[in-house]
């Protein structure tokens, strides 16, 4: 298979009064055509400013890339102009948010809103293939149906206070697959919702997945609804990937203890738990990462060479890359 | 059979909303809930956003008052209570509010936030007002040199733990919890759970604990009553409710939970809930019920019907098999 997004020992910081965070510290991860990866960690890890970095979308300054690279098909994302940009976001890489209450204009109807973003698209592409105002509004309502909304020549008209929670996030998924984009990347999409709701919108993901053959990078601290959607799962902690499995692999056998203490936190609605295990203390402040491994002062099997020396993101298997010096 | 510490009798809160410049609606947000509460015990009340679950609370701490209905603390009727006996009340039932970032006034220390309820309730000032909230702190574990620092300065789970702090300075005996934990990452959930856990013991507690999350009341409650449109449709042991569900609606739920190492959760519902306003006739669920409805279900609303011990159902499909052992 032949990898649609490579991204090589990204570092990025982010410039403040106080100094640089240190934000991405080394990240290594590539995306297979078609594949879907989930991305899970706490808040403050750095999984969306990972996403954002992918779709252009971080303001620099404050951002400041110090090394590595971001390639997406033939791109050099981390050097694209503006004009390169255009072509790319919502054509290639497109993106759904966390809250869909707060991602669509209140006073724009959605057909207005969603032929926005299709006219947009016209601009890029050659002026015999451009799209006139019938065709936007007729491709518009054919996405509407993609994502399975009743009656989506109604919809158009309506305004988003008369779509609930569920159909929101419906018609965000559906402009973001507009101009046909051959990555999607959702950032917390069912974090907002209900778990019915959530199980409704997942099945969605899924069932786009199969049938576009469309690559996923999903957002998430909810390990179970990413161990649903994905194949394949990157823990992230502290601005590096720490560990990165297929998901059967990863639950059977998670090998960083980051990854065991994530999983130990979960309740279980199946049978009766005597005790939940948190991870001990907070994430560490960015300002001033902990030397070494940056897991180590949270963590069990701490010793003397993790606080001094980074543990590298090594190969246990062909598929299972772990950060561990004791995995 | 022992008083309960908390009872409420067909619990109702309707609100009158505008439809444009003449009409009106009736919102009936809480519409006829029964509960009761034993000493020591946990129960959970489980269901969608729009259920009514946070209104219950409102409603039985007196924060707002109910449209019909009694509610019965400790055995006494605290339905109509006001004035002082309504301020005294208020140190034996105390609230925990989801959003520990926004229940904390900014530019309060810690030591004013935990301190107030002590000054106003019982007049601490000077030396005595320091050790309490010290020893506040070391109950829930947060370190005594916090106590003059900013909620800013604070991470969500240590901002939990005061607003929790705060809520059991009075030594009450009942403690609602609203969704404590849904803005926390799992791992800080999994600690403020199991501390939770142990503070109930410890200080004798009872709890009401609000929750979309059925996994986290699996793990707390001893009790759960399942809610949709305000009414109750089931509850009983937690082992019992999540198990072996009775009503249609408690096994979509259970269904829709994602789970680690299994497909994407079950999508047994179609469409959202609706809203309070436009309730449907009989059965408030029967629009959106998987099961074959009977006519009956269009036109009568059922009432809760004990299965086996506590656990109770209002279904009429389930009522009727149970009545009628398939052969």
């Amino acid at each position: 298979m032949s990898s649609l997004l490579d991204i090589r020992d990204y570092r990025l910081d982010f410039d403040t009064f106080d100094g640089a965070y240190k934000v991405l510290d080394g990240i290594d991860l590539s995306l297979a055509e078609g594949e879907t990866l989930g991305v899970v960690g706490e808040t403050g890890c750095g999984k969306s400013v990972l996403a954002k970095s992918i779709m252009g979308l971080l303001p620099s300054p404050p951002a400041r890339v110090l090394s590595g690279s971001i390639m997406f098909e033939a791109h050099d994302l981390l050097n694209a102009t503006a004009a390169d940009w255009r072509a790319i976001r919502g054509q290639r890489i497109a993106m759904i948010f966390q809250d869909p209450m707060t991602f669509l204009n209140p006073v724009l109807t959605i057909g207005q809103q969603v032929c926005d973003v299709i006219a947009a698209q016209q601009g890029s592409k050659p002026k015999a293939a451009r799209l006139d105002r019938a065709a936007i509004r007729a491709h518009a309502t054919r996405i509407l149906e993609l994502v399975r909304l009743p009656d989506a020549a109604e919809l158009l008209n309506r305004y988003p206070h008369q779509l609930s929670g569920g159909m929101r996030q419906r018609v965000l998924i559906a402009m973001a697959l507009s101009g046909s984009p051959r990555l999607l990347i959702a950032d917390e999409p069912t974090t907002a919702l209900d778990v019915t709701i959530q199980a409704q919108v997942l099945a969605l993901i899924d069932d786009l997945v199969q049938r576009l053959k469309l690559a996923v990078i999903m957002i998430s601290h909810d390990l179970g609804a990413v161990a649903a959607v994905c194949r394949r799962i990157a823990v992230m902690y502290a601005g590096t990937v720490v560990e990165d499995a297929p998901t059967a692999e990863l639950l059977a056998h998670p090998r960083h203890p980051y990854t065991r203490g994530l999983l130990a936190a979960l309740p279980d609605i199946d049978g009766d738990q005597a005790t939940l295990v948190g991870i001990a203390g907070s994430i560490p402040n960015l300002l001033t990462p902990p030397q070494g491994c940056r897991f180590h002062p949270r963590c069990p099997l701490a010793d003397g060479r993790c606080s001094n020396e980074k543990p590298l993101l090594r190969r246990l298997s062909e598929i299972h890359r772990v950060a561990c010096h004791h995995a | 059979m022992p008083e309960a510490l908390l009872r409420l009798e067909n619990l109702t809160k309707h609100y009158t909303v505008k439809r444009g410049s003449f009409a009106t609606a009736t919102v009936k947000a809480v519409d006829g809930v029964s509960l009761h509460v034993m000493p020591g015990e946990a129960l959970g009340i489980v269901g969608e956003s729009g259920s009514g679950k946070s209104t219950v609370a409102k409603v039985l701490l007196r924060l707002t008052d109910p449209t019909a209905g009694r509610i019965l603390f400790d055995g006494q009727d605290i339905t109509a209570l006001d004035g002082d006996a309504l301020r005294s009340l208020r140190r034996d039932m105390q609230i925990v509010f989801q959003n520990p970032h926004s229940a904390l006034n900014g530019r309060h220390t810690i030591f004013d936030a935990i301190a107030e309820p002590l000054v106003v309730q019982d007049g601490l000032r000077g030396q005595p007002l320091i050790d309490c909230v010290s020893r506040l702190m070391d109950l829930v574990s947060l370190p005594r040199s916090f106590i003059y620092r900013y909620p800013h300065e604070l991470s969500g789970g240590q901002k939990q733990r005061v607003c929790i702090a705060r809520a059991v300075a009075l030594k009450p005996r009942l403690l609602v919890l609203d969704e404590p934990t849904s803005a926390l990452d799992v791992s800080v959930q999994a600690q403020i759970l199991s501390f939770l856990k142990e503070l109930q013991q410890e200080l004798k507690l009872t709890y009401l604990f609000i929750s979309h999350n059925l996994a986290v009341v699996r793990y707390l409650c001893d009790r759960v009553a399942v809610m949709y449109l305000g009414a109750v449709l089931e509850q009983g042991r937690v082992a019992d409710v999540f198990d072996q569900p009775q009503h249609p609606y408690t096994q979509a739920l259970v269904a829709a939970i994602p789970k680690l190492g299994t497909a994407a959760g079950h999508n047994l519902l179609s469409g959202d809930i609706p809203t309070a306003s436009r309730m449907p006739s009989g059965c408030r669920f029967h629009t959106r019920c998987p099961e074959a409805a009977m006519p009956l279900c269009a036109t009568q609303s059922p009432d809760l019907v004990p299965i086996y011990g506590d656990h109770e159902c209002a279904c009429f499909a389930r009522t009727l098999r149970n009545a009628v052992p398939s052969a």
